[in-house]
């Protein structure tokens, strides 16, 4: 009977990070993951910039449209807008193998090798002591984590009027990319009057990026071509998968594919690790002194609920609310094709008027060029699509999307539990619900309307607002919560389940509050401590 | 009842989109690609949707307003999410990439704006008349 020493659940951003931090501590790690790729469009994209590439490849729709259509939705802004189909493997099979039962939660889940972070827009924000300490983060343990995963992947960023809020102390960081000319007027019009701003609680900076602009070992610092919604070619763009590709070289780490984990159970010198093979869709047991879930906060839910739940039980779950904030700056009216750009989101907006750090939104910018017309097109009221197609090519260099974001806290109306499901080869289904308190609502509101009067104040006139629905940001937490008590299906501070010696969770399932800004980098810090706590324990 | 489609439909539908759309012919690959993809559409066409298609197929002027009024009667119908495909279609291809990425204009080019605004107006108003008289 084989028994592997350390076993990581999921190739996502906490499992990768949590396996470098193992890897690193020199013992034999195992990562079992789904781990679906993309063998269709890897190598189809040329290392050409978007204009290029739209000038002069006949091959072109099959990953701007995708080679069976699948890029072309009809219908309102939902889950994933923003993804394209290179990256659609990312929720490949999620369907049939982790299915959710909701009509208030609609979320985005990933079996893919890399998992979310596959089309992940690399922002990477500190979070405050104050959000550390109301999520049941260790506060003095998290700056250096922020340090050491900084120093892994690769940040930009910018010491600027808002990095108390971006990066906060953060010492390791690459200089920012060059902003696209939208982004740059926006910062200029705020720089003008600053003052008035911060006055008023609005601090805008330049996002912190996991992208590097300058070389790194085998990465490449970014190009400027204007396809980071397409490709990772030169991987300038960090990516789970980068890592764990790194950790397939070396000797002490074993990667398991195609393995969905369904539950666990721990006995007196190992845990029992049942998983399911997609392939074959047969049940296998794998056994491990230490199980390490980085499943993701909905995937871990769904393995504690069937190791350690019953009928009845059910998960807290937090996600950030969030809207679309389509706008125009008139400034940028006619301004043709941008030549060499950024995709990514490069400002962040913090609306702190209350000036306490305490239940901020925040509202990240991106300009819109190399998403196609196409895309949005549906969004233009009353128009016909010739009409359309012909006021929007006037209308693109000035287009801006606003996604703005707020926190989350724990409520009686927002849950998750199991039911059974007979289409499903795991014979459930997680059932979410997921409802706001009306007068939540209403802060939420006034919060996205204060954005929108401040971008009017920054000369960017917001269109529209778009809510496509809780659960869409993809952005989820606070399922196996950090507890001081030892309550069932919780976590103690180390990341151990609580009344369980060797299982432990490295993903957001801990938080017990969620931020607005988003919580990539605070989870990846998190995995890193938490497999560090693993090997102290050891 | 009315005919189901052949692909000669499908193929005489891309040209009168592609004409609509761009002003121009569609190219080889995306008239085979409109086909591809419509066939394999999940779409369910209504009579209702197939008479409208086969009244644009033999009148072909009619398009631009059909489609103007369609965004106010129905806006979901068979006709429109089809010219949307053909647009995605067209937008990647090469050969018709200057009638999608952005236009370099002054902003005199405003008052174009306008105009395709109130065009589309128009439009609607006489597609609405149209979809209404032919019952379509």
């Amino acid at each position: 009977m084989k028994v592997f020493d350390y076993l990581v659940i999921g190739s996502g951003c906490a499992g990768a990070m949590a396996a470098q931090t193992l890897v690193e501590g020199g013992v034999q790690v195992v990562m079992v993951d789904v781990g679906v790729e993309n063998p269709d469009y890897s190598t189809t994209i040329p290392n050409k910039s978007f204009l290029d590439i739209r000038q002069n490849e006949p091959e072109q729709y099959r990953y701007f449209i995708g080679k069976e259509g699948e890029g072309i939705s009809w219908g309102q802004i939902s889950k994933g807008a923003q993804v394209t189909p290179n990256r659609y493997h990312m929720t490949k099979l999620v369907d049939k193998y982790i299915p959710v039962q909701s009509s208030s939660f609609s979320p985005l889940e990933s079996l893919g090798y890399g998992g979310l972070g596959i089309g992940w827009g690399l922002q990477c924000w500190e979070y405050s002591n104050e959000d550390l300490e109301r999520s049941g983060l260790d506060t003095t343990r998290m700056p250096g984590a922020y340090e050491t995963v900084s120093r892994r992947i690769g940040i930009s960023a910018t010491k600027d009027g808002a990095s108390a809020y971006t990066i906060g102390g953060l010492q390791s960081y690459l200089p920012s990319a060059k902003m696209d000319r939208n982004n740059q007027q926006i910062y200029k019009n705020y720089q003008r009057r600053v003052k008035y701003f911060k006055n008023r609680g609005v601090f805008l900076g330049r996002t912190p990026l996991a992208l590097l602009t300058k070389d790194k070992d085998e990465r490449k610092a970014h190009q400027y071509r204007d396809m980071d919604f397409y490709d990772d070619n030169y991987q300038s763009a960090w990516r789970p998968w980068i890592t764990v590709n790194a950790l397939r070289k070396k000797p002490n780490f074993t990667y398991i594919g195609s393995h969905l984990v369904i539950s666990f159970r721990e006995v007196k010198s190992h845990v029992e690790v049942r998983c399911i093979n997609v392939e074959t869709d047969k049940l296998i047991v794998l056994r491990c002194k230490r199980l390490i879930l980085a499943s993701g906060a909905l995937g871990t839910a769904r393995i504690v609920l069937r190791s350690l739940g019953n009928n009845h039980s059910q998960l807290p779950v937090l996600s950030n609310p969030h809207a679309y904030i389509p706008c125009l700056q008139p400034s940028m009216l006619g301004k043709g094709v941008e030549h060499q750009k950024l995709g990514f989101g490069q400002l962040s907006i913090f609306m702190d008027t209350a000036d306490d750090r305490r239940d901020l939104s925040i509202a990240t910018t991106y300009s819109y060029q190399s998403l196609m017309m196409f895309r949005v097109i549906q969004q233009i009221p009353w128009l016909n699509l010739k009409e359309a197609r012909l006021i929007l090519r006037y209308l693109m260099p000035a287009l801006i999307i606003m996604i703005a974001q707020h926190p989350d806290d724990p409520s009686d109306s927002k849950y998750l539990k199991l039911i059974k499901d007979s289409k499903s080869p795991t014979g459930d289904a997680l059932k979410a619900h997921y409802v706001l308190a009306p007068e939540v609502d209403k802060i939420w509101e006034n919060h996205e309307k204060q954005i929108m009067s401040v971008m009017r104040k920054l000369q960017v006139y917001p269109v529209k607002r778009v809510h496509p629905g809780h659960g869409s940001g993809i952005h989820y937490a606070g399922t196996v919560p950090f507890s001081w008590k030892e309550k069932s299906m919780t976590l103690n501070p180390s990341g151990r389940i609580n009344g369980l010696r060797n299982v432990y969770v490295a993903d957001s399932s801990g938080f017990n509050y969620l931020p607005a800004p988003g919580l990539t980098f605070s989870l990846m810090a998190n995995a890193h401590l938490v497999a560090e706590n693993v090997l102290k324990n050891a | 009842m009315i005919s189901k489609e052949t692909s000669d439909n499908l193929d005489l539908q891309a040209t009168i989109f592609s004409r609509y759309l761009v002003n121009k012919l569609p190219n080889k690959l995306s008239r085979s690609l409109y086909q591809k993809l419509v066939s394999d559409d999940s779409l369910i066409v209504s009579d209702r949707d197939l008479k409208l298609l086969h009244f644009v197929e033999h009148n072909p002027w009619s398009i631009g307003l059909v489609e103007a009024g369609l965004v106010f009667v129905r806006p979901e119908s068979a006709l429109r999410q089809r010219l949307y495909i053909m647009l995605a279609i067209l937008e990647s291809m090469p050969e018709y990439h200057k009638d999608f990425l952005p236009k370099e204009a002054s902003y005199l080019y405003l008052i174009n704006v306008v105009w395709y605004g109130l065009r589309g107006f128009v439009k609607a108003i006489m597609g609405i008349i149209l979809i209404k008289a032919y019952r379509l």
